[in-house]
């Protein structure tokens, strides 16, 4: 089903609160200030700090 | 950043709306600068005022309206579908599940509309009004958990907030202090609540088995005890300080936020499924519940430091308002000695 985009306009990093984007292959939200990866896991991204992913 | 303004609908009933406020807790530490604002009828709004997580309360009063129905009602509903769309709200949360919450999400004009999936909507048609759906539900969640769960279709898996803040104002707080400076004995040993009323008739015990359970925690655990009332109410906790040996207080009418003042003051309160129920369990007060047609799963107080007394039957958590048996199984086999033991356990003198 992929992440909703208007979804996506809502999310924000949890760390830095800044605005995300959807990562190439659509299996994570990216913050680039962060260099993070937040997963999408079963169409629901984990927005935990503790468990993103460093670019 | 852009701001994002979400709106959460939850209008009924007390313990529902209790059950709601980990929701908006939740998005404000999430997304620090969004907007929350929340629908909620008339008569709860004063639950949500002065609470940090919600920036709005958009009030609604659809008893009003149906009782009253004329041009006056019609300006009003018009007025506040108009109000609502010049909000441009990003994201609705419909948290009831039902014809008229689907109805209210679908006319804010929001281009994000969040759902339960349609087998976990009381009313299955609220499903056509919403463009997001949870994932289904099986048995076994609270509700408190399925609406973060719902949540979480939303922004995805976040660290759940679970507070419920609620507010009483200090001129309040020094009205209900006045009730009990008026009865001092009432405060010379703990005061543990009863209260006897609940939503539908099926959900309530007997008056005279909360009359002996009263007496026995007057003689054995040397407590006071206050009978606590809603609306349409009284005659109940009448009825229990009558059939009553030992000494009982009636609790003064109260609004919401006198009751919560009111309940601030107890050790423990014993009720049946109810909003004050869920309204002492938010504020961390220790609970012993008496459950029948309800799954107290599902509905129970939430947290530590409740215990609840049920059986389960064939025909248990009918949900249903009036016994289908006509013999109120459920809560008839109810003991007062388990209650009593109950109270005992959770009551350590």
């Amino acid at each position: 089903m992929g992440i909703d985009k208007e979804l996506l306009d809502i999310l924000v990093c949890p760390k830095c609160k800044g605005d995300l984007e959807l990562s190439e292959n659509e299996d994570g939200l990216v913050c680039k200030p962060c260099s993070l990866k937040y997963p999408i896991k079963g169409d629901i991204p984990i927005m935990l700090i503790d468990e993103a992913l460093p670019l | 950043m852009k701001t994002r303004k979400i709106l959460i609908l939850k209008f009924s009933a007390l313990g529902d709306v209790v059950h709601t406020l980990p929701v908006a807790a939740t998005i404000r530490k999430s997304l620090p600068d969004s907007y929350i604002a929340w629908m909620v009828e008339e008569r709860y709004q004063d639950l949500l005022l002065g609470n940090p997580d919600v920036d709005e309360v958009i009030p609604l009063r659809t008893k009003v309206w149906r009782k009253n129905w004329n041009s006056k009602s019609l300006f009003e509903i018009l007025h506040t579908i108009k109000t609502l769309r010049r909000q441009n709200f990003d994201l609705v949360l419909d948290l009831h599940g039902l014809l008229k919450s689907g109805i209210i999400a679908r006319l804010s004009g929001a281009p994000t509309r969040i759902g339960f999936h349609q087998k976990n909507c009381k009313e299955k048609i609220n499903a056509l009004f919403t463009n997001q759906k949870a994932p289904y539900m099986a048995g076994g969640l609270h509700v408190v958990d399925m609406y973060l769960k719902l949540l979480q279709t939303a922004l995805g898996k976040v660290e759940e907030t679970k507070l419920f803040p609620l507010q009483v104002p200090s001129e309040i707080d020094e009205k209900v202090a006045h009730f009990f400076n008026q009865n001092p004995e009432l405060t010379y040993r703990p005061v543990i609540g009863i209260n006897p009323g609940a939503g539908f008739e099926s959900k309530q015990w007997e008056g005279v088995r909360f009359a002996e359970l009263a007496d026995r925690i007057c003689e054995e655990l040397k407590c006071s005890i206050l009978l606590t009332w809603g609306p349409g109410e009284k005659f109940k906790a009448q009825q229990i300080s009558a059939h009553m040996k030992q000494k009982s207080w009636m609790a003064p009418p109260t609004s919401i936020l006198e009751s919560i003042a009111l309940y601030k003051r107890m050790a423990l309160l014993v009720s049946c499924d109810s909003g004050p129920l869920h309204l002492v369990a938010a504020l961390g007060i220790p609970t012993v519940s008496i459950f029948g047609p309800t799954d107290p799963v599902r509905n129970g107080a939430y947290g530590a430091n409740h215990k609840v007394v049920y059986k389960v039957l064939s025909c248990s958590f009918c949900w249903k308002k009036t016994c289908p048996l006509g013999t109120k199984e459920c809560m008839q086999q109810v003991t007062v000695d388990e209650v009593f033991q109950a109270v005992k356990r959770d009551y350590h003198i």
